[in-house]
């Protein structure tokens, strides 16, 4: 199945793209995304966390719903599945 | 009723939304927490725009590293509360506006106290504390919440309207870690613009509220996206995750 990433903000040029289709095996998980992203990008250490899981200055949604929270990444995704990844902003 | 002066005053946005719509306005009370990078452009622009009054909370001081985008404080207000800075500073620009100044910090236990009366709460804070304080303050009361952040050259915004959006606990479930972020003046005047610009639409029941879309800031790409948004069922704060 295939599923597309949308990147913003500083993601963009981390990725060096605005968005990337990535095919996935019938079944994966919002984890097994992170890990097939963090190896292709080589910026394991700006997604992830020591623990493997999403950092928490990273903000990533599945069809408008976030799916950042550990057990969240357990999330099966659909063939279609748009994710946004972005990075959590909280100056002001 | 609006005064001779008033008429004359906004007499070429009464051409945009009407007398009745400056009526609004007038009438409005809205909560801004924060006198900061984006309180300052909010403030500025809803004074002029003669929203009735503004009830600010802020519990800093100026400093001199405020001053790249803290446009309502200036070199002469260094060591003062930025409340009395802004309300200075804000009358200078139209004595109509009353401004009322709470040199506050937002506490879960006094945030509604603090909001009481109000039509309308603003994001211009700097952590995820008070953000969701005020975002459970605003589900409580039925308000209005026009939430903005920003990092550097990127920001985002959001409206959430209680039972029809994606409050901000929805959207962001966990505070991102604490720290002090990069912040060029530029992208406050930018996202605290936009928040301006919902606030008022809000008051005046007009155009397409920012509901469940984040809007999405690059001011190096000079681009703006928008990530749709969904109500989390389960969310602590207005879900069923709240017990």
């Amino acid at each position: 199945m295939k599923v597309r990433v949308k990147f913003f903000a500083a993601f963009r040029e981390i990725f060096g793209a605005e968005e990337r289709e990535i095919e996935l095996k019938s079944g994966a998980s919002v984890r097994d995304l992170l890990q097939v992203l963090c190896h292709r990008s080589g910026c394991r250490e700006k997604i992830l966390d020591e623990a493997g899981g999403l950092r928490r200055d990273v903000k990533m949604l599945r069809k408008g719903k976030h799916v950042q929270l550990v057990e969240e990444t357990n999330t099966k995704l659909e063939d279609g599945d748009v994710i946004t990844v972005f990075p959590a902003m909280f100056g002001g | 009723m609006l005064t001779r002066d008033e008429l004359a005053r906004y007499k070429r946005q009464i051409a945009v939304f009407g007398e009745e719509g400056q009526l609004k306005l007038k009438r409005a009370r809205v909560f801004l927490a924060g006198a900061g990078g984006l309180g300052s452009t909010i403030a500025t622009y809803l004074a002029v725009a003669g929203i009735g009054s503004l009830r600010i909370a802020d519990n800093d001081v100026v400093t001199l590293d405020n001053l790249n985008r803290q446009i309502l404080h200036g070199d002469s207000d260094l060591g003062r509360a930025k409340t009395e800075s802004a309300a200075a500073r804000l009358g200078g620009l139209n004595a109509g506006v009353t401004v009322e100044a709470v040199s506050e910090t937002i506490r879960e236990d006094s945030a509604a106290e603090m909001i009481a009366g109000c039509d309308a709460i603003i994001d211009g804070l700097d952590n995820f504390a008070a953000r969701y304080v005020l975002n459970r303050v605003a589900l409580a009361k039925g308000l209005p919440f026009f939430h903005g952040a920003i990092h550097g050259f990127y920001g985002q915004a959001t409206t959430i309207i209680p039972g029809r959006t994606a409050c901000l606990r929805c959207i962001f479930p966990e505070a991102p870690p604490a720290a002090v972020p990069p912040v060029i003046g530029v992208t406050a005047g930018v996202i605290g613009c936009i928040q301006a610009t919902e606030v008022i639409k809000y008051l005046l029941g007009m155009g397409e509220l920012l509901e469940n879309r984040l809007l999405m800031w690059d001011g190096l790409g000079c681009r703006m996206d928008e990530v749709p948004l969904e109500k989390n069922p389960d969310c602590q704060d207005c879900g069923r995750g709240g017990g």
